[in-house]
């Protein structure tokens, strides 16, 4: 079910209105986990199992965990959660990559082998809900948290369905203790809430769907030779495209799930007004960032390790992120390629620590630019059909080529710009600010009209419900 | 450091939402309604855009259709052609509109040939420009010169096949609220959109069916029955649909000149689907439609009836009716190359007498 569908509205009316009927609590979360299954269901039922399957094994195993001291048994214990949860997520989304890959070695190694043909269907969100049920498992381990003591709440943090198919990423030290105490939002959340959703679904709708997908879908869809200038645009609006659908969705689900009461992790803090990589990475899908942050860079040294080591984490853990948004070597190329923009960055830190230029605001917002460069220069290989289209694309930005044909119009680049120009300058003007504080000086009666504008534009321009772009990871 | 999406109580700014919402509500109403008022002063009256939700739908009606269910395919002659109403009252059989504007109706055929289910009755147009389609050979056609935005068969034939529950409900919902409202929308492309309004050009297009306001589809009935003709459009109006046409003609003809072997392979793709269909019961009838003026001209030029159509008819299992052979199928088209709306029911009724007989 989309954000941006009628379908979506009703469901969400009957569940506010269910959630505020004053039923018991406990009554309330059931009501929720069984919304949340119909949510998921409604794309496709079969998969609900899969979701059940993932829900109990970590139950057990964290409940299981706790029963014991002996830290090498809960090791195990642990494992069994690890080689589970991976299992699913590497039969599901990578099964036919790895396939693929294995007969092309076999191939190159002289040995003719051809599999069974077989489909393997991507589940939908099952990159998210892994990552939120291996970072239970996970915490509890470690013990920085305690098993949850109800199996409701607990399938309500795996299930909630604001977070389910494209995150925010929830930890359960952040969703578990919400559920202790009955949560129902107070007019200030609902308001503010409800405004979150029009927000985001103005950005998906609007911006990306209606002015900046168009053009860069023309651009990476073009038969012929793509000229430098398009090649360059299309990298652009791309960039500006993934920021709205994905900050678009990360809105909605924290404005659906504040309309219930429930408090969700940020997952946006305008990543285009950020100076170099790691601060883009701070910013940008925070949720995910944090996740390999614990998860993986510090346990496997962080920082701690010395400077190439330092240098070999960061690439690494970029280079496994690039592999968990999909599974072709387009996204691995794109992982590698963040990891070394990472790498980069922290060697010309070590450089020009002493130099005065670079806190000036001029350097700083042109490091801001090439931050902003080098992450739509990216996206090309996160858009493209496959590693050689992405590389066709790489090399027309060089090569100063005219395009063969102009596939959309004047009034459309003209937009296309302005939303772009208007992304990297209201980041970089609210950086360090808010859009609460930006709306708290405003009277209630110009948010009104900002909100109605907003609403007419998302209503007159609702086409095709398009699917948002991190659907597919 | 604060964030841009505000998710704790302490940051959310108090304000008066009961009153915010509320303003918001009526703003929204009341630009609507002067946005229905602007475009019905303008002789835009809103219908729902064709799309593949809607083909989906109609789609789902052929499923297990036996010999009392007639479905259409073919492209927007069909669409234009045929009148629903019409052929209920002729025939006494359903009627079901699966014709895509600017497509070959191979896709649809063979669609129809692979479901089992299907043991209803096909009535295919077939026309000679599907020669050109890409589904007939492995090449791209360059649609740089096209004037209509052509949509793509295989695509919602695609999305048929992937609907799921939450798609079916969607749909749903969709129809109930444009059957409560509709209105123009901005559509796919909302600067160009804006541009022409601002201009006021998208007031001529609007007349054309070819895409209104944003380019976002052609406008169409429910049934998927396509309006068009002298009542809603000028004279001069008309002739600039014409020049449409001749150039859109013109330009493939040039781009490709067709062949009788290209043709050939054409039937040889067809023949197994007929015969699929045909032997669960079923029943194919390919139909040319009615074109007219110098259009005929240009497709007797590119395409003469005696190498290519006549071939066709020998070739195929199914019954083939040319409207050349038919005085009442015989009208003259606007644009030359679709039927005025008006002359559909006239034609829908002599086309099923033709192959129903008289009832």
């Amino acid at each position: 079910m989309l954000f941006n569908s009628l379908t979506f509205i009703i469901f969400f009316a009957i569940v506010l209105i269910l959630h505020n009927i004053p039923f018991p609590w406990k009554v309330k979360k059931f009501n929720l986990l069984i919304a949340s299954y119909i949510f998921y269901a409604a794309w496709s039922p079969p998969f609900v199992i899969l979701l059940w399957v993932a829900t109990i094994i970590d139950w057990f195993v964290a409940q299981w965990m706790t029963k014991t001291e002996d830290q090498k048994k809960r090791k195990r214990i642990l494992l069994i959660s690890l080689v589970a949860n991976l299992g699913m997520l590497s039969y599901f989304k990578y099964g036919n990559f790895l396939l693929a890959n294995f007969v092309a070695l076999m191939k190159h190694l002289g040995i003719s082998y051809q599999p069974v043909e077989f489909h393997i269907i991507l589940p939908i969100g099952i990159s998210f809900y892994t990552f939120v049920t291996l970072s239970y498992t996970i915490d509890v381990y470690r013990r920085k948290i305690k098993p949850a003591n109800s199996f409701l709440d607990y399938a309500l943090l795996i299930t909630f369905f604001p977070h389910l198919v494209a995150g925010p990423i929830l930890r359960a030290s952040q969703f578990l203790p919400q559920c202790l105490t009955p949560k129902k939002a107070n007019p200030q959340q609902l308001g503010w809430g409800l405004m979150l959703i029009v927000f985001g679904l103005f950005d998906k709708v609007v911006l990306a769907d209606g002015i900046v997908a168009p053009v860069a879908d023309a651009i990476f869809g073009m038969k012929g030779n793509v000229g430098w200038s398009q090649a360059w645009l299309g990298s652009f609006a791309f960039a500006a495209q993934v920021f709205l659908d994905f900050n678009g969705y990360s809105l909605c689900a924290i404005g659906a799930a504040m309309c219930l009461g429930f408090v969700f992790p940020d997952n946006f803090r305008f990543p285009f007004a950020s100076i170099g990589f790691g601060e883009f990475w701070n910013r940008w899908h925070i949720s995910l960032s944090t996740w390999f942050r614990d998860y993986l860079y510090i346990p496997l040294g962080g920082n701690r390790k010395g400077t190439l080591r330092t240098y070999f984490n960061l690439f690494f853990t970029m280079l496994i992120s690039g592999l968990w948004h999909g599974s072709a070597w387009q996204y691995i190329v794109w992982g590698g390629m963040h990891g070394s923009f990472l790498v980069i960055e922290q060697v010309a830190r070590k450089v020009f620590s002493g130099t005065e230029f670079f806190k000036t605001k001029v350097a700083q917002i042109g490091l801001a630019l090439l931050t902003f460069f080098g992450f739509s220069f990216s996206t090309i290989l996160f858009r493209s059909y496959g590693l050689e289209n992405g590389l066709k694309m790489y090399k027309a930005m060089f090569t100063g080529k005219a395009a063969d044909t102009v596939l959309y119009s004047s009034p459309q680049i003209i937009a296309v710009i302005m939303v772009i120009l208007w992304l990297l300058f209201s980041h970089w003007k609210l950086r360090n600010s808010s859009i609460e504080n930006v709306l708290s000086k405003i009277p209630w009666t110009v948010t009104s009209l900002i909100l109605a504008l907003m609403i007419l534009f998302i209503v007159f321009t609702s086409g095709e419900n398009r699917a948002f772009v991190y659907f597919q990871f | 450091m604060h964030s841009f999406t505000s998710n704790s109580n302490d940051r959310i700014r108090v304000t008066h939402w009961g009153r915010t919402w509320i303003a918001t509500v009526l703003i929204v109403l009341v630009a609507i309604a002067l946005w229905n008022m602007f475009w019905i002063s303008h002789r835009v009256y809103p219908l729902p855009k064709d799309n593949p939700d809607l083909w989906v739908y109609h789609r789902q009606r052929a499923v297990n259709a036996d010999e009392n269910v007639i479905v259409f395919i073919g492209a927007s002659r069909t669409q234009i052609a045929i009148d629903q109403q019409t052929v209920r009252d002729v025939t006494g059989k359903e009627s079901v509109q699966l014709a895509i504007a600017g497509e070959s109706p191979i896709p649809t055929l063979r669609n129809l040939a692979e479901d089992d289910s299907f043991r209803g009755i096909v009535i295919s147009d077939l026309p000679e420009v599907a020669v050109y389609g890409k589904d007939t050979f492995e090449y791209e056609l360059d649609i740089k010169n096209s004037v209509i935005p052509l949509y793509n068969a295989n695509e919602w034939i695609k999305s048929y096949k992937k609907r799921n529950l939450a798609d079916k409900l969607e749909f749903r919902l969709k129809g109930f609220a444009s059957s409560i409202i509709c209105f123009p929308s901005l559509g796919k492309n909302a600067p160009d959109a804006l541009y022409n309004i601002s201009t006021g050009k998208v007031l001529d297009m609007n007349k054309f069916g070819l895409g209104l306001i944003g380019q976002q589809g052609i406008n169409t009935y429910f049934d998927r029955t396509l309006p068009f003709g002298g009542d809603t459009l000028t004279e001069e109006e008309l002739k600039m649909v014409h020049e449409i046409q001749i150039k859109m003609f013109g330009n493939q003809y040039e781009m490709d000149r067709p062949t009788v072997e290209r043709y050939s392979v054409l039937i040889k793709k067809i023949e197994p689907l007929v015969q699929r269909i045909q032997a669960r019961g079923g029943k194919v009838i390919f139909v040319s439609y009615p074109i007219s003026g110098d259009i005929w001209e240009l497709n007797e030029k590119a395409f003469p009836r005696k190498q290519f159509w006549n071939l066709f008819a020998s070739k195929t299992s199914a019954r083939t009716i040319h409207f050349k052979d038919y005085p009442q199928l015989q009208f003259e088209c606007p644009d030359g190359s679709h039927l005025d709306s008006k002359d559909a029911p006239a034609f829908t009724k002599a086309l099923m007498e033709i192959i129903f007989g008289n009832k």
